[in-house]
């Protein structure tokens, strides 16, 4: 499955938290540039760990102990600094509220490009093209914890992008969404990847990811199955022995 | 009328009118004087755009401390002539009334005088601070802290609820029991804070915060004729008050 034009390869990734019991165990996985992997399991599985790993909070910010090799195309991200890493994978964590840090759709939008010390014009233009996506031209000074949580969860995305990451994680998007706002969400993601982009979505709920291209099943910090979903749906017996039915 | 919007003022001349306003109020101690000012600061922020209804409702909740104080320092201070005597025992002096007044007074200004900085965008501010040489980890956290009083008001009325809800009727428990729970409820409200800064602090990071010793802003802001003047006239008056 290791592939020279991977976006994100994961050789036998074990982690463990400080004084801790180990959460991943040998993980190992390739995704091809463009495609939409949900990472699916349940609560405590590893899948968050996951996402911290690859975005190289861990062991950078969380500390904890990791061994194995991440690339990111191509690149080991072993030693790289997280801003240098934040230009290449984005991630979008489970609750908006905690990530919206500002207090106007624009401040939100700015936060990151002005965090690299980009020129005022060109974090305009990322500001405007992200504004442009996600269709929030007339929000643009409204305040971010005034929008409904759909809203919310696209401008978390959307503060992301505007570091044009090639890469996107996010935990749990469609949580504590109604219909309508999942429909948005994934409609963006849909979207994202016509544009090329390589999404990573964790999902605890198998039946909201049925439209990604790959399904990596995390049980108990250990990769069981990485493949389409259309072939794992099959398998009733696997789905019902992990609680996945 | 233009002077007078604080609308159209630049957040720095906000900061600093408020800055001298409060300093004036700690630093003299006549009850003319105090009054004067306090007159002075109502007018401002009245005349300055901020809404009356929204800044009196903001100073409502200090008015219960500051007629505690007031009481208190009426009744401990024993300086000047007696003004209430009962069985012997002075109760009420001139000085303590005098020391109350100008408590209270000072109170009301340095509250009055933070309401000037309704009438503009908390980003505004952050940019001014930042303008002012204040580095901006420590203008973005003031700023961050003023946004999450409120969620963390919800959150405390959320734990108070829901300690209600199983049974804990706090209108009829004893002082001791009142003192039990609010203890109570500080814990998960102190656990969630911790939570959320911890959230907080890494969605930054991940979104490259402090990668570089410096950062760049998206806008700027710039001083007109007004606020030049202002930042001038506003210090020297305030100095000159303060010799005089």
């Amino acid at each position: 499955m290791m592939g020279i034009n991977a976006a994100v390869e994961v050789r036998n990734l074990d982690f463990t938290y400080e004084e801790g019991p180990q959460i991943l165990h040998r993980v190992s996985f390739s995704l091809p540039q463009g495609s939409l992997t949900a990472v699916i399991g349940l609560s405590g599985c590893g899948k968050s760990t996951l996402c911290h790993c690859l975005c190289g909070l861990i062991p950078q910010a969380l500390g904890g102990e990791l061994s194995g090799e991440i690339l990111l195309q191509g690149h080991d991200i072993s030693g790289r600094p997280l801003a240098q890493l934040a230009q290449t994978i984005g991630l979008v964590m489970q609750n908006p509220d905690l990530q919206l840090v500002t207090t106007t759709v624009e401040d939100e939008l700015a936060f990151a490009p002005e965090n690299l010390c980009l020129s005022p014009a060109e974090i305009a233009r990322r500001i405007e093209r992200v504004l442009a996506w996600l269709n929030f031209e007339h929000l643009r000074l409204a305040s971010p914890h005034d929008l409904s949580g759909g809203q919310k969860r696209l401008l978390a995305i959307g503060a992301v992008l505007t570091l044009e990451p090639q890469i996107l994680v996010l935990d749990e998007p469609m949580s504590h969404l109604d219909q309508q706002g999942q429909k948005l969400v994934k409609d963006a993601l849909l979207a994202l990847l016509k544009e090329g982009c390589t999404i990573i979505m964790v999902e605890h709920d198998w039946q909201i990811a049925t439209f990604a291209d790959n399904w990596l099943v995390m049980i108990d910090g250990r990769v069981s199955y990485f493949g389409p979903p259309a072939d794992i749906l099959q398998d009733k017996d696997f789905l019902l022995q992990h609680n996945l039915l | 009328m233009t002077l007078f919007s604080l609308v159209k003022w630049d957040p720095r001349c906000k900061i600093i009118l408020m800055a001298c306003l409060s300093t004036l109020a700690m630093l003299r101690g006549e009850v003319w004087f105090l009054f004067g000012l306090l007159v002075f600061t109502c007018l401002l922020v009245m005349l300055g755009g901020a809404e009356l209804s929204g800044a009196l409702g903001q100073v409502k909740g200090l008015l219960g401390l500051i007629f505690s104080l007031f009481i208190i320092q009426c009744f401990f201070t024993r300086s000047g002539e007696p003004w209430l005597v009962i069985g012997g025992f002075t109760l009420i002096t001139s000085g303590g009334i005098e020391l109350a007044c100008i408590l209270s007074l000072r109170l009301f200004i340095l509250a009055f005088s933070a309401l000037l900085l309704l009438t503009g965008e908390v980003r505004d501010y952050l940019l001014a601070l930042v303008q002012m040489k204040i580095p901006y980890e420590i203008a973005f956290m003031t700023m961050a802290s003023v946004h999450f009083i409120p969620i963390l008001r919800e959150e405390a009325l959320n734990v108070f609820y829901a300690i209600q809800l199983r049974g804990c009727e706090l209108q009829k428990a004893s002082w001791r029991k009142k003192l039990h729970t609010y203890l109570e409820i500080c814990l998960p409200i102190l656990v969630g804070a911790l939570k959320r800064t911890r959230a907080m602090a890494l969605a930054m990071e991940a979104r490259a915060f402090r990668a570089y010793p410096k950062r760049t802003y998206l806008r700027r802001l710039v001083l007109k004729k007004n606020d030049k003047a202002i930042l001038v006239a506003v210090p020297v008056i305030t100095l000159v008050l303060l010799v005089y």
